[in-house]
This record gives C-alpha cells, sequence and structure tokens, in this order.
C-alpha cells in the first residue's frame, strides 16, 4: 500500500478546515494516523436476507400480549419460543444448530442483536428497498431516481484515487454470486469480482495476462492497449489468487462442520479463501425467500420461515466454529442485512405483508462485538400509517460502524459515503492495526462522561495527547445529533469541557480529534 | 494488502492537427479498413475489398447509402403485438394479472432486441444500425424506465423506427420527432404534464442532455437557467399516447400513437432566453396540428436559434467520442469548433456532418488508428461480421444475452445520462467474458468454415499475403515484427510455405488447426479490443 500518498490526500482535506500553519510550529510533521484500510486484516462479511426478514418472529416479543392480537395466525407462543437471558429466539435459531446456535452466540457475547434498524419514509418494493440499503442512499421523495453506486463501492473508490490503474493485489470485495451486488459498484467500476466457484473463476481469467508487452508509446492507440494490457493481467492474477487461496484453505478449514445447504457451503468457501490467506476485505452472501406472503408458518411451527432462519443460524454458527478452531475468529464481523422486515399483523393467509424497520444481527469475536440487545423492544401501540413497525436507528449507523471501526474510515469518509454524518450506535469495538493505537490522540483512547448517570449537566473529559482540530457533539440513541459542543482547534493537555442537555434519555457523546472519533455513552435522568 | 501498479504511463496527448479540408486521394488497404471499422460494427473480407481504391467520398456514398433503403420489416411474430395494446399493469389489476402482462411486455422487449441485434447483423452497405445506435444513446429510453413500471415494447419499436428514418437528418427535426415520440413522453414523464402543473422533467434533459449541455463547451457560458426550463414546459403540455389498453381519454383504433389534449395545454404566451418568444393562442388555435407547428417546432425553432453553436458544439462532441477517439481532451475544441461551425452553417444537417467528417484528413490521421475501445456491439457483433456464422441460430436470443452481461442492455442504459462508454466497457468482469464468448463461438466453426473463412481474402494461397491481411483484418494497428514472427509460427503450424497453397486448396487440417490457433491467439491480445 501506497502509505505516503494516503496521508498527503487525507492530511490535505483535513487541512482545509482548521488551521494555519504556524500552529504547527515546533510540533512534529501531524500524522494522520486512523487506520490503514489496506493493511488491517479485518474481514467483513455482510449476509443479505432477501425479501424481507420477519423480524417480530425472530426475535419474538413474546411478553407483548399486543403481537398474539395482531398475529393470530402466525405468533409463535412462549412456549415454542427459546428464552436467551430476557428476549425470546425463533427455536429455528437455537434448535437442531451446533453449538447451541445464536443462542450460545448471544450468551457469549459474540452476537448483538440491534432492533428497529430501517429508514425514514420506507419504501416497499423489494427492490428499490434493496437499492435503498445497498446504495447507503435514501432518495426520499426523489424514489425514480436509479441507484448505481453502492456505499462500499463508493468507499473503496474514495480510498483507491488510482483505481483500475492501480489495484489491491487481491479482490477488494466478492460477491459469492453470478454478479457483482450494487454494493460494490461505483464511478470507477466494479470495486470487487463475483464467483460462485473458485474453479470456474479460474478457468474464466487464468493465462489472460497478455503474452505482448505493453506499449511505451504516449499516443491514443498505446494508451488504450496499455488499459486493455493492464485489465486482462488484473483479471488473472485475481483468477490465481482466489484460486490459490481457495485450494490452500480447503487442506486448512475443518470441512466437517459445515451443513449440507448452500449457504453453508458458501460459508465454508468463505472460510477456505480467509485461510488460504485471500486479503479480500468484505464477502457478501444473498439468501433469497424470505417473501412470505403465505405459509411462512405451518400449524406446527415449522415452515418456510423456520427452515431459513435455521439455514443462516446454521452457517453463521459452522463459520464461526471454523474461525475459531483456525485461529482467525477475531477478524470475523458479520452482519445480516433485510431490505424490509414485514406487516406487524399477519395478513390472513399464514404470511405476512411487506413492511419497514426490523432487526439486524451482527456477530463476531466477542473481544470486538458488543454483544446483548441494542435499541428499544418493537413498539406494537405506535404502528406507523401502514400497520409497520416503525424505525429507531437509520441503518446506515451500522454501516458507519463498519466503516470506521472495520475498514478504516474517517468520519470525513463516512460523509462523502453516505452524502451525510451518522454516529456509530458502539455495536462494535474498534479492531485496528497498531500504527493507530501507538499514535492515538486521546490518551488510553478513553473519554470520560461525568457524572453518569448525571441530571443533564456534567463533563466531558479526555486527555489530548497532540494538538488537534477537535469536533465535540451529543447524538441522541438514533444517531441524529443533538448538539454540537464545540468544533475548534486545541493545544494538547487535559480537557474537561461542560455540557447541558435538557431531557431525559440515553445519549452517546463523539469527540473526534483529527479525524479519529472517540464515543461514550451517557443517561440523563433528572 | 499491497496495491498493484500496473500502468503508470497515462498522459493523453490531445489531437494536434484539426484539418477537416478533404482526404481526395484513394483509400488504401489500412485507410479502408480504418474507414469502415468506424462506420460500422466491423466489415467483412469482401467489404473491405469492396472500398480499397475508392475515395472516401465513394466510399461514404456507398457505406451511408442515400436514405432511399427500406426500413427493415418486423418479424410475423412482431407483427402479432405492435399494433396490440395492453392494460396498464400499474392501474390496480390483481397482482397475477400484473404479473402476466410485465411478462408479456418483456418477452416483446425481448423480441425486439433480438430483431434489432439482427438487422446489426445482418446489415449489408448501407449501413443503417450504426447511426441508427448512436442516436439511440443520446435519446436514451429505459424500458425499466421507472422502478416500477416498463414502456410498452410497441413505443420501443416506433422510437426504434423514428431514429433509423431520420439518421441522416436535422438534428432540429430529430429534436422535434422525438419530443413527441410516445416512449420519450412516457419516459421523461410529460405523458403526465398538462397547463396546470407542466412537468420540468423532459425540458430539463432536453437541454442537458440531448441538445446542448449545461454549459457551453468552448466558452463554458451557461445555456440556461431554471425559468427557462419552466417556460419551455409550458410550451410542451398536453401530450400524450396511447399507451395502455382501456386508457381514459385515448382515441380509438389509434394504438401507439401520439395525441394532444387541448384541455391540458396552458395557452399562455412562453418566453425563453432573450429573444425566444411563443405569443398566447386562442381556443380555435388550440389543436393539435397548430400546437405541434407553433409550440413544439417553434420551441425548437427558439433553441436552435438562441444556442445554435451550443448546440452544434455539443453533438459535434459526441460524434467526436463517438466515432473518432472517446477521450478527447481540453485542447481538442479546436476539432469541435470546426465542425460545429460546419454542422451549424449546414442547418444541423447530420449526414453533411458525418459526410465532412468522415472524408476529412483528419479523419485519416495516424492518431485515430486503432484508438477506441470496442463498445458490446462493436465486440459482439463485429464476432459474427468477421466470420459469418449466426450465434442466435445456433442458440436463439444468445447475442441478446451476451449483449446483457457485456453491460449495454440495449434500451436499457443505466440512467438517462445513457452509458458511460470508453473504458468502462472493460474491466476484470467484462474482459474474461469478451475472451471467454470469442473462444466460444471459435468452437463452434468447424474447420472448413475455418478454411472457408481464409480463403475470403485475396491471394490466400500465398502464405504471407494471407498472413498480412489477416492480421490487418483482426487487429487495427500494424504489429512488431517479433509479434508478426511468433503469429506466423502459430499459423503455419509446421507448413511450409513453400506447400501452404497445395494445402490450403485440399483444406489440409493442418491448415485449419494453425488457423484456428492464431484466431484463438488474436482474440487473446489487447489490440483485439480495439478498433
Amino acid at each position: 500500500m501506497n502509505r505516503r500518498r494516503f496521508i498527503q490526500t487525507t492530511a490535505a482535506v483535513g487541512a482545509g478546515i482548521t488551521l494555519t500553519p504556524k500552529l504547527l510550529k515546533g510540533f512534529d510533521e501531524p500524522q494522520i494516523v486512523q487506520d490503514d484500510f489496506l493493511e488491517n486484516d479485518n474481514v467483513v462479511i455482510i449476509l443479505e436476507l432477501f425479501g424481507g426478514n420477519d423480524g417480530l418472529n425472530t426475535i419474538i416479543p413474546a411478553e407483548d400480549s399486543e403481537y398474539y392480537k395482531i398475529r393470530p395466525n402466525i405468533g409463535i407462543p412462549v412456549e415454542e419460543a427459546v428464552k436467551v437471558n430476557d428476549i425470546y429466539m425463533n427455536k429455528a435459531l437455537v434448535e437442531d444448530v451446533s453449538n447451541g446456535g445464536m443462542k450460545r452466540m448471544f450468551e457469549d457475547g459474540r452476537l448483538a442483536i440491534v432492533e428497529g434498524i430501517g429508514y425514514d419514509q420506507p419504501n416497499l418494493s423489494h427492490f428499490r428497498s434493496e437499492d435503498i440499503w445497498l446504495s447507503g442512499i435514501n432518495p426520499k421523495s426523489n424514489n425514480n431516481k436509479k441507484l448505481l453506486e453502492g456505499w462500499l463501492g463508493r468507499y473503496f473508490a474514495h480510498k483507491l484515487p488510482n483505481y483500475p490503474m492501480e489495484i489491491p493485489e487481491h479482490p477488494i470485495s466478492i460477491s459469492i454470486d453470478g454478479a457483482i451486488s450494487l454494493m460494490f459498484k461505483s464511478e470507477k467500476g466494479d470495486m470487487g469480482v463475483a464467483l460462485t466457484d473458485p474453479d470456474e473463476f479460474y478457468k474464466l481469467g487464468a493465462g489472460l495476462t497478455p503474452k505482448e508487452d505493453l506499449l511505451t508509446g504516449k499516443n491514443y492507440y498505446d494508451n488504450e492497449y496499455n488499459f486493455v494490457h493492464t485489465i486482462a493481467r488484473q483479471s488473472d492474477l485475481y483468477s490465481q489468487a482466489v484460486k490459490a487461496a481457495y485450494d490452500k484453505g480447503m487442506t486448512i478449514i475443518n470441512g466437517d462442520l459445515y451443513s449440507d445447504s448452500n449457504l453453508s457451503k458458501k460459508f465454508k468457501m468463505i472460510s477456505a479463501l480467509i485461510a488460504g490467506g485471500l486479503k479480500t476485505k468484505v464477502f457478501f452472501v444473498k439468501l433469497s425467500n424470505f417473501d412470505f406472503h403465505a405459509q411462512q408458518m405451518n400449524t406446527a411451527f415449522t415452515g418456510q420461515h423456520f427452515v431459513l432462519l435455521n439455514e443462516t443460524a446454521k452457517a453463521i454458527s459452522e463459520f464461526m466454529q471454523d474461525a475459531l478452531e483456525n485461529g482467525y475468529s477475531e477478524r470475523i464481523t458479520g452482519m445480516t442485512i433485510s431490505e424490509f422486515g414485514r406487516r406487524a399483523y399477519d395478513n390472513g393467509s399464514r404470511g405476512t405483508d411487506h413492511g419497514a424497520a426490523s432487526m439486524q444481527f451482527i456477530w463476531g469475536h466477542d473481544k470486538f462485538v458488543n454483544g446483548g440487545y441494542w435499541n428499544n423492544r418493537p413498539n406494537l401501540n405506535d404502528l406507523d400509517q401502514y400497520g409497520n413497525v416503525k424505525f429507531q436507528t437509520d441503518y446506515r449507523v451500522i454501516f458507519t460502524e463498519i466503516l470506521e471501526k472495520r475498514l478504516g474510515a474517517t468520519p470525513e469518509d463516512v460523509i462523502k459515503v453516505f452524502g451525510e454524518s451518522f454516529l456509530p450506535l458502539n455495536v462494535l469495538e474498534r479492531r485496528v492495526n497498531s500504527i493507530f493505537n501507538q499514535n492515538a490522540q486521546i490518551a488510553n483512547g478513553k473519554i470520560l462522561v461525568s457524572p453518569n448517570p448525571n441530571s443533564g449537566v456534567g463533563k466531558i473529559r479526555f486527555e489530548l495527547k497532540k494538538p488537534a482540530f477537535v469536533d465535540i457533539t451529543i447524538f441522541n440513541l438514533n444517531g441524529k445529533v443533538n448538539q454540537v459542543i464545540q468544533r475548534s482547534y486545541l493545544f494538547e493537555g487535559y480537557y474537561k469541557i461542560p455540557f447541558n442537555v435538557n431531557s431525559n434519555g440515553t445519549y452517546i457523546v463523539s469527540v473526534i480529534a483529527d479525524n479519529n472519533r472517540f464515543t461514550e455513552k451517557f443517561t440523563v435522568f433528572k | 494488502m499491497k496495491l498493484l501498479n500496473l500502468l503508470k504511463n497515462n498522459n493523453y496527448p490531445s489531437i494536434l492537427a484539426g484539418d477537416l479540408s478533404e482526404f481526395t486521394g484513394k483509400m488504401n488497404k489500412k485507410q479502408a479498413q480504418h474507414f469502415l471499422r468506424r462506420l460500422t460494427f466491423h466489415p467483412t473480407p469482401e467489404q473491405i475489398n469492396q472500398i480499397i481504391g475508392k475515395t472516401p467520398a465513394e466510399a461514404f456514398d456507398i457505406v451511408f447509402g442515400d436514405g432511399t433503403n427500406p426500413a427493415p420489416q418486423p418479424t410475423n411474430s412482431m407483427n402479432n403485438w405492435l399494433n396490440k395494446l395492453e392494460e396498464n399493469p400499474l392501474d390496480d389489476l390483481p397482482l397475477d394479472i400484473r404479473f402476466q402482462i410485465e411478462g408479456i411486455q418483456k418477452a416483446h422487449y425481448n423480441e425486439l432486441l433480438d430483431w434489432w441485434l439482427a438487422q446489426m447483423k445482418n446489415s449489408t452497405f448501407p449501413e443503417v444500425e450504426k447511426f441508427t445506435l448512436f442516436l439511440s444513446t443520446i435519446w436514451s429510453i429505459e424500458f425499466t424506465y421507472d422502478t416500477e413500471a416498463l414502456i410498452p415494447a410497441p413505443l420501443l419499436y416506433r422510437n426504434n423506427a423514428t431514429l433509423r428514418k431520420l439518421r441522416f437528418s436535422s438534428y432540429k427535426d430529430i429534436a422535434s420527432a422525438i419530443t413527441l415520440d410516445g416512449a420519450m413522453l412516457l419516459y421523461q414523464s410529460l405523458f403526465y404534464s398538462g397547463g396546470s402543473a407542466p412537468n420540468e422533467n423532459y425540458m430539463r434533459e432536453l437541454m442537458e442532455l440531448f441538445t446542448m449541455g449545461i454549459g457551453d463547451l468552448d466558452t463554458g457560458a451557461g445555456n440556461y437557467t431554471e425559468a427557462d426550463i419552466r417556460e419551455g414546459s409550458k410550451a410542451l403540455t398536453g401530450w400524450r399516447t396511447v399507451a395502455y389498453l382501456g386508457q381514459p381519454g385515448a382515441p380509438a383504433n389509434k394504438p401507439f400513437e401520439t395525441f394532444f389534449v387541448r384541455d391540458l395545454h396552458d395557452k399562455g404566451s412562453k418566453k425563453l432566453f432573450q429573444f425566444g418568444q411563443i405569443d398566447p393562442i386562442t381556443d380555435d388555435e388550440n389543436t393539435q396540428d397548430l400546437v405541434k407547428a407553433k409550440e413544439v417546432d417553434g420551441l425548437m425553432d427558439i433553441l436552435f436559434t438562441e444556442r445554435g453553436m451550443s448546440i452544434a458544439r455539443f453533438i459535434s462532441d459526441k460524434i467526436l467520442r463517438y466515432f473518432c477517439y472517446s477521450n478527447p481532451t481540453g485542447s481538442d475544441i479546436n476539432v469541435i469548433n470546426q465542425l460545429a461551425q460546419y454542422f451549424y452553417d449546414n442547418n444541423f444537417e447530420l449526414g453533411k456532418l458525418y459526410k465532412k467528417l468522415f472524408t476529412s484528413n483528419f479523419f485519416f490521421s495516424e492518431e485515430l488508428y486503432g484508438c477506441q475501445i470496442k463498445t458490446p456491439p462493436e465486440f459482439l457483433i463485429g464476432l459474427q461480421k468477421m466470420f459469418g456464422k449466426d450465434l442466435d441460430k445456433v442458440q436463439s436470443g444468445k447475442t441478446r444475452k451476451m449483449m446483457n452481461t457485456l453491460e449495454q442492455v440495449l434500451y436499457d442504459p443505466p440512467n438517462v445520462g445513457s452509458w458511460k462508454a470508453y473504458r468502462t466497457w472493460i474491466n476484470t468482469n467484462t474482459y474474461p467474458l469478451r475472451v471467454q464468448y470469442a473462444n466460444e463461438y471459435l468452437e463452434i466453426l468447424t474447420d472448413n468454415e475455418l478454411i472457408d473463412f481464409a480463403k475470403k481474402f485475396e491471394d490466400y494461397s500465398n502464405f504471407e499475403n494471407l498472413f498480412d491481411n489477416l492480421i490487418s483484418y483482426f487487429l487495427p494497428v500494424e504489429i512488431s515484427t517479433e509479434r508478426q514472427s511468433e503469429y506466423k509460427t502459430i499459423l503455419a503450424n509446421g507448413i511450409s510455405t513453400a506447400d501452404w497453397a497445395t494445402a490450403i486448396e485440399s483444406n489440409d487440417i493442418k491448415v485449419a488447426q494453425g488457423l484456428r490457433n492464431f484466431v484463438k491467439r488474436m482474440f487473446a491480445t489487447p489490440d483485439f479490443q480495439l478498433c
């Protein structure tokens, strides 16, 4: 990775907002210390449950009598659910799944369940809502505009300024599918590759490096010839890298762990690619058929929805066991996405219609995932005009977590990707390489709020180790700005900055020092 | 993870010599091939022989034709639906009925594309389809135009016929015709535009994308204001097309025809730019014919009078990119300005502009040879032109499906701004597919077909001659002597030059093998992707 160029680029962006050069005199050259996303070894796995997963029958509000009133035909009784701590899981997530399935993951703190994920003015078309999720753009009123770029595509294109002339040595992303997901498309082209079978992928690309030399002239023809030559060589290199990693990985992983379903096979392939040394950052997998307008549940609390949830739980659970045995589980962060949840009411055909907000699974290693149940229970007494669960947290809050805490994005990068700013929820702990930690601007990477809980008045405390432009903002839990406390240049030193919040609730304070974000949650109780 | 820097040299020269004076000499083989690579999807060996020794002006008349050739006939199956209305699937129909109608529309759309691709494959001189496709890439229409709705295929067929018919015409006439084209009315919302609420969607795209651009290409001056968009939109109120069965207010027995609804037209005055004025009309004047003449054609008069040079530059730039080089640099404005002036002085006649450009010394300047990346049809149609075997006869719809995976779905570009084209055609997904498709195609060619192909070249029994002809047929620019000797070895396949004539005349299997390996190698060279 060409780090020098990266630093220059980012420094230039930072300098735009802040200070005159003279303030820096006497200090070392400013170092931009954010995580270098190409060098860290994080792997993100995104599993799309396409069709609209029924969140209310996945994590069951069994203690809410309203649930049984509005779902007379497909409400899952408490005795058919699996109680874990104080939530009730669909039994398909647990039963017949090795290692205790999602129950065990949740108890171990390796699984976060984030409730109320969605977006403003939800669109109930599968394809439109899927595009909104994959693009990271919510066009709201302008709802006929085609969405042509994905949130990760835009991010990778932003981070790789010379793409495709300068490309990562391994595919930056892989869609386990026939075509590249919209998520990875960008104005610079496809940021990644699609494959379903490493051997087929190898056959398609192997040997494509032209036997002819590059041309040395500078006229139009030479330029275009060299462009095609470059793309041909890339295709070849990627096919070899994927094949080599797969063949090696298959000898390393524990293939016996996996079930027979297509989804488990896909996760097995991903495991082999990771274990075999492929440095791909993001894998995308899609499981379809969650669109249950009818017969999502049969009388004995079985049926299609149960089958798909069971397949999902098995694949995730088996994969994480394999990752643990092979020593790379710390590197993994997985999340499910789904274009929407289902209508809160059942539709009388033992099914549900298209809904809005729903829940998401986020899993990984307990050191880096804050497992547990996030956000409030779905409020079935406060549905939207169509009878759908309202969203609590914008889906891009979770994407921001992935970008900032796994893929080395700065808050400014996040704005470039989404066109607006979102605050991470803290479902993930930052996992970065050592460069980041050594250079952290804030002592111990910690900020404190005292007292906590407080009556709306308190102090934000942190130690700035080096002069920096500092942005201190308080957000409420759905990621929206409550108030900006300070945006200015600060010298090194110990700070205690007062704040005043009006209403009861849980808030998050975010301190950004030269593009690195630190957060702390606090509660106001008057 | 490391970054691999695969290509450092990335400086773009500009076209320095913009000499539009006529090239009056007779074309040699290289010039004839360059001419045909750009004016067709790819020439056959016979077509090259037909053009060699002619001047560009003579060749242009042959290749371009005089516009009297009849329009291609639709297939029998298409005749069953070209005039048949279906219900609007979005009209609160039961879901299964809606899906059924959408399925029918999709099937008809595919038939239409297969038909258009067949015209491209089967076209002889005059070459009609490349110029039709060029217009279609400017006047974008998306079959899946809304995230929900589809444009009925009969409307797309009519749009295609209009573009084909007007491919030489004045660009102003094209603008008038497509403004009232049924598919465009639906696509860009004039279908929903009425006096009390003029829809601005089309007027904006008409100026931004289809005619002049936001700013003038040379001076950079803004071409229009939001007020101009609003005023122009008022002139275009009241137009509808018969798109659906049972459509309220539609005239009977006029399927897929555009019609005028006088109550929905804004009769007030409209003022655009500095001098563009459309006077208010009376109730008596508020008729289809008069409003079309006075307000639709009148609006085009205003655009082409008030912003004539901006339009001429904008379209000249598009032609330059499509037919000459896709990435002109700033200093190429010199060529664009010369083309634009000629276009402007000649009443925006496309035929005249094409002739000026394709017979110019500029067009034959050394730097333009081989510098275009083949578009998906230049690659796929070109492949079938080269060897003369139709893939769709092997597997129906095959060309269309390959076009889709190579990322040019006809009548369904990514957005109203059309395909990005140029280098976006080639990436780590589409490049391997191009090579794979070419190799699959080679596999279905029999040994005898390959030898017959070689025999289309003059002096094929002379190895050196055949080799030179084949190389210049497949690759657009001369290659190094090292490459030549390597390819010669492959083609000869152990046959000595002296024995070549006997071997090829007797259809020796070794000749076929050599040809096959040679062609396969051509498919894997970077320059095979260029034209």
